[in-house]
């Protein structure tokens, strides 16, 4: 169950770009994938997705290949929070949220009493809800990256891809943003987040995949993912991983 | 928005009416607008009863109506072809001519002009306006497609490219033409509904249809379009079938229009605008109402275009585009301040 990827690969302009990847994002997991620039995050979370096909490998969602489902279907089973999302017409930020909501609707039904309950709670859960009437191109980084947030999740899919989502967040939104996705996983949604920040990664991850030139270099629980030998192969830099002071996790301080 | 919606359509629906009665009614050779709404009535089949005599009849029918009908089609064609093609691209500044539409139709009729191809009759040059249309569109589109997908920039580059090969290849046609027939060329290039009669109506009618029909259908579609053509796709929608779909049809329903009346600028680039800016940019209430919108305002100007200087005639593209210009200046500016521009 869940989302399972199994020896894929993905080759463009004469190499790989990620090379025999098998990962599983099983059901009530926050997996966060952390690596350099260029390690092929967000190529693996297209082909995760289904936009993009493997050279080599499946990856099959809840057991049946993605890349044989419809856009419908695929869309019912995960959700993507692209790296960054443009929008030059002014559409009300509640609007831009409803669009959550379109693999649920039929071709020519109107957005139910249902629909908009689900949307009110996702824009509370991101804390948009102030925002409901601004238009989007009006919002600030963080403000557009929790409006997208809210779209995502009023998807309401089993499986949950996020590409970045907490680059433009403060602290307290990226806190936010690992609750709702660890509420999320209690709840049975398999989630997997591409992050920067390794401390937030070790923080609020059921587990952490490294992720290094095309490949995966380890996904295990955050303790033994973030040993330093790991992390240097992993970023070329030396960290020190010490006890965090307040909760159970490793905390990363990287050498100067 | 939700608000406004109904209001904004009830006011535009009754601003078409108005401005089609109007543009009956007024010319060089003045009717009551009770008489034009007496043998409308009559000739449908409801007669309102009235006495008009038999000249306002002729001019009625056989003059103004056509010409009236005709300026509401090709408005309407290249209004809701703005607004679907604006979404698709993701970009307010696509318009028909964009995708070359309008290039290519304008190289079918100078060809058939400067060769005097009559094989369809009256309808010679409309046809073959339109097919070119549909041809230089589907090539833009061929050449930006690559491995199953199709970069807007590429498309956009590619319908600049195509635009400037036709560009070229009027102008050629332009060099080499009698005087005569560049008389038709400028009469065309320069937009006029001069032309009108019922059989260059019922010669476009059923392509505007069409897209009058059909687009409208994809209103939601749309909108997510707008968000991104990845998250689209994520969200469940057959892009790349979408969008071929809307593009062949905005080119057919466009085409049909600039065949009949020749290059038409800023309509199809600033009804939509003015449209989003009435009721917001959801494109189930932007697409239908920019048909209004544009059937609107082209028959405003088609009357502007024969009253303002009569007995002469003012070419129509030169009218929409001296107007349109300066104005789509103050929309760009007004969303710019309202908030920050596109980016």
């Amino acid at each position: 169950m869940g989302l399972v990827a199994r020896g894929v690969s993905y080759r463009a302009g004469g190499r790989d770009l990620v090379h025999r990847v098998d990962l599983t994002v099983p059901p009530g997991e926050v997996i966060a994938v952390v690596g350099p620039n260029g390690a092929g995050k967000s190529t693996l979370v297209g082909l995760l997705a289904g936009d993009l096909k493997p050279h080599e490998g499946t990856v099959s969602l809840d057991e049946r290949p993605i890349r044989a489902l419809g856009p419908r279907e695929r869309a019912l089973g995960r959700a993507v929070l692209p790296q960054q999302t443009s929008l030059r017409f002014g559409y009300s930020v509640e609007e831009v949220v409803e669009m959550g909501r379109h693999p649920h609707l039929g071709r020519f039904s109107k957005i139910s009493e249902e629909d908009r309950r689900i949307v009110a709670d996702e824009m509370e859960r991101a804390e948009v809800s102030h925002l409901a009437r601004r238009p989007f191109p009006s919002l600030s980084g963080g403000e557009s990256a929790r409006v997208m947030l809210a779209r995502v999740l009023s998807q309401r899919s089993r499986v949950l891809l996020l590409d970045e989502p907490a680059a433009a967040l403060d602290v307290r939104h990226q806190a936010l943003l690992m609750r709702v996705l660890a509420e999320r996983a209690a709840q049975g949604v398999a989630c997997l987040i591409v992050v920067h920040d390794l401390n937030l990664a070790a923080r609020h991850a059921d587990k952490i995949a490294l992720m290094a030139d095309g490949r995966l270099l380890a996904v295990a629980e955050p303790w033994t993912a973030l040993a330093p030998e790991l992390l240097e192969r992993t970023f070329g830099h030396p960290a020190v991983v010490v006890d965090h002071p307040s909760c159970d996790r490793p905390l990363v301080v990287t050498a100067p | 928005m939700g608000i406004r919606g109904p209001s904004v359509t009830v006011t535009l629906v009754a601003l078409l009416v108005a401005s089609f009665l109007a543009s009956i009614a007024i010319g060089a050779y003045a009717i009551p607008v009770w008489d034009v709404v007496g043998v409308l009535s009559d000739r449908i089949g409801l007669g309102v009863g009235g006495t008009y005599d038999q000249i306002d009849e002729a001019v009625i029918w056989d003059v103004r109506l056509p010409r009236a009908v005709l300026a509401a089609l090709v408005g309407a064609s290249l209004g809701i072809a703005g607004a679907a093609l604006q979404a698709i691209f993701r970009n307010p500044l696509a318009d028909p001519s964009l995708i070359g539409v309008t290039g290519g139709a304008a190289v079918g009729a100078t060809f058939a002009i400067v060769t005097g191809f009559t094989y369809f009759g009256l309808l010679s040059v409309p046809v073959a306006a339109a097919l070119a249309g549909l041809v230089a569109t589907l090539a833009v589109y061929a050449f930006a497609r690559r491995a199953g997908r199709t970069e807007v920039v590429t498309l956009i580059l590619t319908g600049l490219a195509v635009n400037a090969v036709a560009t070229a290849a009027v102008g050629m046609a332009t060099y080499v033409a009698s005087p005569e027939e560049l008389q038709d060329i400028v009469f065309w290039t320069l937009g006029s509904l001069g032309g009108a009669s019922w059989e260059t109506v019922r010669a476009c009618l059923p392509f505007v249809i069409l897209g009058i029909v059909v687009i409208p259908l994809f209103g939601r579609t749309l909108d997510l379009m707008v968000l991104g053509e990845r998250e689209a796709g994520h969200l469940g929608v057959r892009t790349e079938q979408v969008r071929l779909v809307l593009i062949v049809v905005c080119a057919v329903t466009a085409g049909a229009g600039v065949a009949v009346a020749g290059i038409i600028g800023f309509v199809g680039l600033i009804v939509p605008h003015i449209i989003r800016l009435l009721v917001g940019p959801g494109n189930r209430l932007v697409v239908p109402l920019s048909a209004v919108g544009g059937a609107t305002l082209l028959l405003l100007a088609d009357l502007a275009a024969r009253t303002v200087a009569a007995p002469a005639e003012l070419p129509l593209g030169v009218l929409t585009a001296a107007l349109g210009g300066p104005f789509f200046l103050f929309l760009v500016h007004r969303t710019r301040g309202a908030h920050g521009g596109w980016g």
